[in-house]
């Protein structure tokens, strides 16, 4: 079976998103803010007094980085795994939006535009958190939303998919409630379709964001090795979106560090009673009644 | 009891009972106009879904079929819905009445068969066949995080509908089913009747050419549930299409101008709700209420042998498809069977619904 994809139909389904979100906006808001600074003060104030610098990178600076990628992670994870469970099980409102000329495709990709949206909202409150305690060295820094959105679609990716595939009870349980995976089609079509398309690719990001940072050295490593401690532009760029496809969690850290340093520019090019008419019982079976 | 058993005695009002011979009648009433809904009851929308709407079967299945992994809910089910008709389909629980209903609103991919809406193929071509159904689901399906009016706009928007005309729709809408002052309500806060409605109302958004509704009065007070389905009467004098599936028999021998009566995925009677209690049940049934001694059932179903009405046995009581039932009551009578009361009535659809399908449970 063939993707059945539409262009208006993921964009209206992530307008919908938008509209239920703008209602819950006010409550959602604080937390964006104080999560990271409460980060940043245990870790990066608290335990970072025992820490001075981590490869060459002042604490600070390393823990913020991190925590604005595991936001944009989080974001995207949590929309598309909570929130498109409970959608799928609880609501049932994607049956209801499968009768409408939408297709299963078009939820499905409606809810990772939507996902990889929130990441974005996500990493910006905290780079917003992280920049007011002074670790945000230059303007260019607002360009990572760019680079969120991408982290954040690859991580929805690797999300809806293990929603979609979550028969395997157990597993989800670990995470949520009681799952009874009936017939859903949208599970189907996205099992069918989306999902064998993506999951190879979920399988390395499994393994990327695993080996995140051991990855990291060693790329430190060998570009000290070959004495290019500064990959140009143009390597950059290839870096970028090598580091997207294998480490979703490595492109916003890259880039949030090398803008910090000023290095070089970040590129994006790259069923009741029946009615009886209960008519008089005759005398015969009145009489038949005390008949033996 | 809700209803006077007069209406189910008459059957639908105003329609013919010739259609109750499958197909070769059908085929020929077709050609009657006079069958048809005045033409300027027809909802616009309709006039351009093909060249010749009025002419056409709204839907046509040949060898409808839904495999699921290890079982067959729906085998090879025929049947054509015509435009204007109110189409029911009863069964018990998991007879595949929901399983057909979401291959007809292409939920559900079809296995097997060939199902066509509106001239298009249902397995090809969704998006024109979603386009053109109403549906309202089973379960509750209204998105609790949006409120009462957004909940019809957003749907709206879903059908390419643009935002100002999908809020004026609302706003009509609410008005209609009565819910005007509750648009910024959230949609947990309305009682089961007002959901209902809301649900219906959802589903009707732009006058769409054919309703299908699962179930729709499922879990409504008898006031609600008359409500609604003096609604979808109203729908239908309109001139709109409906399948719907439901377990109450009387609201299928008042809604519906033909009933399809499937069981283990396979129709098991289809026709018009009289021509069905006609055939199937005879005019009267007799409750036979059996003394409580051994074997009375058993020498009461001997003594029925010799008159040739067909009875079945439900624990001590014995239900008897007569045509005279007073005659029958008085041969039993001479007869001196253990029994212990009798009743006789009219024959309804539930009496063929039980027939047809057995008085064991299901699930």
């Amino acid at each position: 079976m063939s993707a059945d994809l539409s262009f208006l139909g993921p964009i209206r389904f992530w307008q919908r998103n938008l509209r239920i979100f703008r209602k819950m906006f006010l409550g959602a808001l604080p937390n964006n803010f104080v999560e990271p600074a409460l980060y940043l003060l245990a870790l990066g104030f608290g335990f970072g007094t025992f820490v001075r610098e981590i490869d060459g990178m002042p604490y600070l600076d390393y823990v913020a980085t991190g925590i604005v990628a595991s936001a944009v992670m989080f974001g995207a994870t949590f929309e598309c795994t909570y929130n498109a469970f409970v959608e799928f099980y609880y609501d049932r409102s994607y049956d209801a939006i499968l009768t409408t000329p939408l297709s299963a495709e078009d939820i499905g990709v409606g809810e990772l535009l939507w996902g990889a949206t929130r990441a974005t909202m996500y990493g910006s409150a905290f780079l917003i958190v992280v920049a007011a305690f002074g670790v945000m060295r230059s303007p260019w820094a607002l360009a990572l939303a760019a680079v969120f959105f991408l982290g954040g679609l690859l991580f929805a990716i690797l999300a809806l998919t293990f929603t979609a595939v979550n028969p395997f009870r157990g597993l989800f349980h670990l995470l949520l409630f009681d799952v009874r995976p009936t017939d859903v089609p949208v599970q189907r079509h996205l099992l069918s379709d989306v999902g064998h398309a993506v999951l190879g690719t979920a399988g390395g990001l499994v393994h990327a964001a695993v080996s995140s940072r051991g990855h990291q050295s060693k790329l430190r490593a060998r570009h000290a090795r070959s004495g290019d401690r500064s990959p140009g532009m143009a390597d950059w760029g290839d870096h970028a979106a090598n580091a997207a496809a294998r480490d979703p969690l490595e492109a916003p850290f890259n880039a949030l560090r090398r803008a910090s340093e000023r290095r070089s520019r970040p590129s994006f090019d790259d069923r009741a009673p029946t009615e009886s008419a209960a008519r008089p019982s005759s005398a015969c079976a009145v009489a038949s009644a005390s008949s033996p | 009891m809700d209803h006077p058993p007069s209406t189910i005695a008459s059957g639908v009002p105003g329609r013919r009972i010739d259609r109750r011979a499958p197909r070769e009648t059908r085929r020929r009433s077709r050609q009657r106009p006079s069958l048809r809904p005045p033409v300027s009851s027809i909802p616009e929308e309709l006039s351009h879904a093909h060249e010749n709407p009025l002419c056409l079967p709204i839907l046509t299945s040949q060898g409808l079929t839904k495999r699921y992994d290890s079982s067959v809910a729906v085998e090879g089910i025929d049947f054509e819905v015509e435009p204007g008709e109110c189409f029911g389909f009863l069964g018990p629980n998991g007879a595949g009445k929901t399983s057909t209903m979401k291959m007809i609103t292409c939920v559900s991919p079809i296995s097997a068969g060939c199902l066509s809406l509106f001239g298009f193929d249902a397995a090809a071509r969704p998006r024109e066949v979603k386009r053109r159904l109403g549906v309202v689901n089973q379960r509750m399906t209204l998105d609790e995080s949006l409120d009462v009016a957004e909940n019809i706009v957003v749907f709206a928007r879903f059908f390419g509908i643009s935002w100002a005309e999908a809020a004026a729709r609302a706003r009509a809408l609410l008005a209609v089913i009565e819910l005007k002052g509750r648009e910024r309500d959230k949609t947990t806060n309305l009682s089961g009747g007002m959901q209902r409605r809301l649900m219906i109302a959802r589903g009707m958004m732009s006058e769409r050419q054919l309703l299908v509704l699962d179930e729709p009065t499922i879990g409504l007070d008898p006031q609600a549930r008359h409500i609604a389905r003096d609604r979808l009467r109203q729908l239908k004098r309109r001139g709109v299409t409906q399948i719907l599936t439901t377990h109450y028999m009387e609201e299928a021998a008042q809604l519906c101008d033909r009933l399809l009566i499937i069981d283990h995925g396979r129709v098991v009677a289809q026709g018009t709700p009289r021509a069905l209690v006609e055939e199937h049940a005879g005019r009267e049934v007799v409750e036979i209420q059996a003394l409580d001694e051994v074997g009375a059932t058993e020498r009461i179903a001997a003594a029925l042998v010799s008159s040739r009405d067909r009875f079945e046995i439900a624990g001590d009581r014995l239900y008897v498809h007569a045509t005279d039932g007073e005659a029958l009551m008085h041969r039993l009578c001479a007869l001196a069977a253990p029994i212990a009361g009798t009743m006789v009535r009219r024959a309804t659809l539930e009496d063929v619904f039980l027939r047809l399908t057995g008085r064991s449970l299901r699930d």
